[in-house]
């Protein structure tokens, strides 16, 4: 399986909602020291004991003009910008990240990139939560992390069948 | 025209100064109007909205 890469966000807003374990089944799945350093700045007890395939790994020297380029016009941080050079480097084709601006770049760079919605939605695909867990966990969003989204998109989401 | 009043961390304030004072603008009042036009483009609503259901797309159906 290809490499897989998270930045910070979807480290800190699962484990915001004792989701961590919904980052199984990607291997590897790699973390920049910069993110992983990122994440437990926000939630010091973060831990991945439960993902059994993550592996923090040195931040990649950042040097291609282009890469450069494309993260000073998205106004990436150092963690973002890790997340992505990294991908690059291990030719990986997923990048976990909740923000908008390093998913526009990322994608620009052929990434496919998904976040930490998808993330709780795929433990139904795998069998890891029930419907109704999943129904459960999207609800608790607004009160329990700091992962901002509207209300009425998030009603949305938890109207859509699982066939959808 | 509104007037904002907000507080900034100190060490984002030396780096608007030094910004202004080495001519990147005009003032720090261009400076920070610049950078919430470019955060706000960045976060449109409508954008997050397609991530956002493109993820619940690839969490029902993805192939990872």
């Amino acid at each position: 399986m290809a490499v897989t890469v998270s930045d910070a966000g979807p480290l800190i807003h699962l484990d915001e909602i004792d989701g961590l374990d919904l980052l199984e089944g990607f291997s590897p799945l790699l973390i920049p020291a910069t993110v992983w350093g990122e994440a437990h700045r926000h939630r010091p007890s973060c831990s991945l004991a439960l993902v059994a395939e993550a592996q923090v790994v040195a931040d990649p020297a950042i040097d291609d003009p282009v890469q450069l380029a494309l993260f000073k016009a998205f106004d990436l941080d150092a963690g973002e910008r890790a997340a992505i050079a990294l991908l690059q480097v291990r030719s990986g084709r997923l990048l976990l990240c909740d923000d908008s601006a390093p998913r526009l770049a990322a994608e620009s760079l052929g990434c496919v990139v998904r976040g930490t919605i998808g993330l709780i939605v795929r433990a139904v695909r795998r069998g890891t939560r029930s419907l109704a867990e999943v129904r459960q966990l999207l609800g608790s969003l607004p009160e329990r992390s700091t992962l901002h989204v509207s209300g009425a998109l998030l009603q949305r989401v938890l109207a859509q069948p699982p066939e959808a | 025209m509104k007037t904002l009043s907000i507080e900034c961390p100190d060490e984002l304030h030396e780096r608007l100064v030094a910004f202004v004072e080495n001519g990147w603008a005009g003032d720090s009042q261009q400076a920070i109007i610049e950078a919430l036009r470019r955060f706000l483009d960045a976060h449109a609503p409508e954008l997050t909205e397609v991530q956002v259901l493109r993820d619940v797309e690839w969490g029902l159906h993805g192939n990872d």
